[in-house]
């Protein structure tokens, strides 16, 4: 009951065998078939993957956060507004990292290989949200 | 895509409300004065709504994303533009919300507050 509230699974991030991020990687080996793109890519990928772990952990951290504020009667409107600034700081700039880091698979992969690439993250990104709602439901 | 994966991340998880009904009905049920009960819950409906309004965004936004993501040629300028945009309504959001809490108190009392919201085990 605490804003933005959600418990999110930590069980898909790099290295365990749910992790729908290997799929993407699996197609990148599939579609990119320059090896060193293809690496640089798979680089990309991974320093993705872990700066969503990261943002994971930020989320839960400031849910912990907001909630002790919420159940403290007397918690101020400073304690709110600086632990908000100090959480919307850490998210924006892990979201500009990554923002940085698709551009570049964007611009380093060939019209032909991004239409293959695009689909797979899109299933990505469905799995990963379904993982977020189905944990806090 | 990875755009949504973050988006979900920045704004928070898949719920669109805050408070469940449970919490609507301990309000209703430990606030005795019917019109202070009113008051708090209409408070709450109010940031469950807010939220709902940026969960809706934040949905439209992914699909503008993914839209994006289908143009080759679309410069980071734009992608920045949309997350900044995101952005701004997740402060006035945030802010909003911060508001309401402090109306919050304004119609429940410390102890209520406690029984509402953090009861001792057993009591929920």
């Amino acid at each position: 009951m605490i804003m933005g509230a959600a418990v999110i699974s930590c069980s898909t991030f790099k290295g365990d065998p749910g992790n729908p991020m290997d799929g993407l990687r699996e197609q990148v080996a599939a579609s990119v078939l320059d090896e060193e793109r293809a690496q640089s890519i798979l680089s990309s990928v991974d320093r993705i993957d872990e700066l969503l772990a990261e943002s994971t952990n930020i989320l839960v951290q400031a849910q912990n956060n907001e909630r002790v504020l919420f159940l403290n009667y007397d918690s101020t409107r400073e304690e709110y507004q600086a632990l908000m600034a100090s959480e919307r700081g850490e998210r924006r700039e892990v979201q500009e990292q990554i923002l940085a880091l698709h551009l570049s698979i964007k611009s380093q992969a060939t019209a032909e290989e991004w239409g293959e690439l695009r689909p797979v993250m899109v299933d990505v990104v469905a799995s990963r949200i379904e993982a977020m709602t189905s944990e806090y439901n | 895509m990875l755009m949504a994966i973050l988006l979900a991340s920045l704004l928070g998880g898949g719920s669109a409300e805050l408070f469940v009904r449970d919490d609507f009905r301990a309000v209703e049920r430990i606030i005795e004065e019917p019109e202070r009960a009113a008051a708090a819950t209409a408070t709450m409906q109010r940031i469950n709504n807010r939220l709902n309004g940026l969960f809706n965004q934040r949905r439209e936004l992914v699909a503008s994303l993914v839209a994006l993501d289908l143009d080759v040629d679309a410069s980071a300028d734009v992608y920045e533009k949309h997350f900044d945009e995101l952005w701004l309504r997740r402060e006035q959001a945030t802010d909003g919300y911060v508001r309401d809490v402090f109306e919050m108190r304004e119609h429940i009392s410390r102890e209520e507050w406690a029984a509402i919201f953090d009861p001792p085990e057993g009591d929920e």
